[in-house]
């Protein structure tokens, strides 16, 4: 039994560590083609909040750290800034695994989305510090980057955040074999 | 993640330490500056270039989806503009060969000496939607480093900031912490060209710096100036489309049209000679 609970971690770990690069070429490259009022659905915020909802904090914080530190090897200023967002925004996410039903698609949505507008608030805070001039722009920056990434993305999480479900289930699965 | 006796590890633990870890990543890069190094990347670069290609199949079936009668009505327009333009080019024929004795007469040097240059494909674009940089599949194996300029047959695109093996990434002249020293092509005042979040939506960058003197017209072009420290000299950037005059009534801000088409950017050359560096 001991063996069966190792097993399914290592197994979970390896399912998120695929999926999040699967998401994060996707995001980088697919997404750049299919671009919805010029931005791309943030992926990669699914998959931290969507850990987070349905494991739990440390299901979050790992998923969301490793997305997130991944993004910045490649794209970042400074390593850690993607990280420490997608990091908070898992814990926040596992929070809220304690108060609702995972299976149940509102409240994920809506977690979803407040996470992803926390992450454009965090962004417009960073830029303040790597770009000139964007003391003035935060309306603009509400209206044009944050607000329509949290909507492209909510229609993302629709089918995303099932398929993350369902190999959820599938994991949980592996464990509970060796019960019955 | 549990440990062998099957105890839970306290969450606050864990995030507390990936925190800390965080911070730290952040200080270290502050306080050491980024190493330009991207390895990741190069693991994530084939991967890129895979689903690209599917990427561009998707949005070449968009196109295929335009009306019958919106590419009639585009063929007409077209034709029109074909006229129009054979028009401009029996003129401009005329105005080069003019052009090529006045030069000879000044000896200037040709505007882009023989730099040794590599061609390469965009393979991945930046994870978010706040800045504007993107992955290329060259890198230090092809010879680039660091502050090399990368343009496409129109213009400027940008500077490489990492390398890694076998990819790059290229921070766009167009994103919001760009910032270019140039100049005017016909008199050679300088300014500054950067990149602005909010012009960069409608594909334009900000002109500063602009000394009131410097009799700045829209459609002047401006090129990169010999006084930058990482650009080389005399590239094209733009093309003036908009003049302001600032509130102290000394300098002038311009908008400007970049001449590289930096939205939708599929192959790019890098110079692979860099400003300061002799061959």
């Amino acid at each position: 039994m001991k063996y069966k609970r190792i097993n399914r971690t290592l197994v979970k770990i390896i399912a998120y560590a695929v999926m999040a690069v699967v998401l994060f070429v996707m995001q980088t490259s697919l997404f750049s083609h299919l671009k919805l009022a010029g931005v791309v659905p943030n992926l990669l915020m699914i998959l931290t909040a969507s850990a987070g909802i349905i494991g739990g904090c440390t299901d979050g914080s790992v998923t969301g750290f490793f997305c997130g530190i991944m993004a910045d090897l490649v794209f970042g200023h400074y390593l850690g800034t993607y990280g420490l967002i997608y990091l908070v925004c898992g814990y926040a996410a596992g929070i809220v695994n304690r108060i609702f039903y995972k299976e149940d698609i509102t409240f994920p949505l809506f977690t979803i989305a407040i996470l992803d507008l926390v992450y454009g608030l965090y962004m417009y805070f960073i830029s303040l510090f790597t770009s000139r001039g964007s003391a003035e722009i935060f309306l603009f920056a509400l209206r044009r980057i944050i607000l329509p990434e949290a909507a492209y993305t909510i229609i993302a999480a629709i089918f995303l955040y099932r398929f993350i479900l369902y190999i959820n289930g599938k994991i949980q699965r592996i464990g509970g074999e060796g019960l019955v | 993640m549990r440990n062998k006796r099957g105890k839970h590890y306290q969450p606050k633990f864990v995030f507390i330490f990936l925190i800390i870890l965080c911070i730290a990543g952040i200080a270290g890069s502050a306080y050491f500056g980024t190493t330009g190094n991207s390895a990741a990347g190069s693991l994530l670069a084939p991967m890129q270039q895979g689903i690209n290609t599917i990427g561009g199949f998707f949005s070449r079936i968009g196109e295929k989806h335009k009306t019958i009668s919106e590419l009639e009505a585009e063929n007409e327009s077209l034709k029109a503009e074909v006229d129009s333009l054979n028009a401009q080019l029996s003129s401009y024929r005329e105005n080069i060969s003019e052009y090529d004795e006045l030069l000879k007469q000044l000896d200037i040097k040709s505007k882009y000496p023989d730099y040794s240059m590599t061609g390469a494909r965009v393979i991945g674009k930046e994870a978010g939607n706040w800045y504007k940089m993107f992955t290329i599949d060259k890198g230090t194996n092809d010879g680039i480093e660091t502050d090399m300029n990368v343009i496409s047959e129109n213009g400027l695109v940008g500077i490489v900031v990492k390398t890694g093996p076998d990819s790059s990434v290229v921070r766009s002249i167009i994103d919001s912490s760009s910032s270019v020293s140039a100049m005017i092509g016909k008199n050679y005042d300088n300014c500054i060209v950067n990149g602005d979040l909010v012009l960069a939506d409608s594909g334009l960058l900000a002109v500063e710096f602009l000394s009131k003197d410097s009799q700045v017209a829209v459609g002047d072009e401006i090129l990169t100036s010999y006084i930058s420290d990482k650009y080389l000299p005399g590239i094209l950037i733009g093309y003036i489309s908009k003049v302001n005059a600032d509130e102290n009534e000394l300098t002038y801000t311009a908008e400007l049209t970049p001449a590289a088409d930096l939205e939708h950017l599929s192959t790019v050359m890098v110079v692979l000679d860099k400003k300061g560096v002799s061959k």
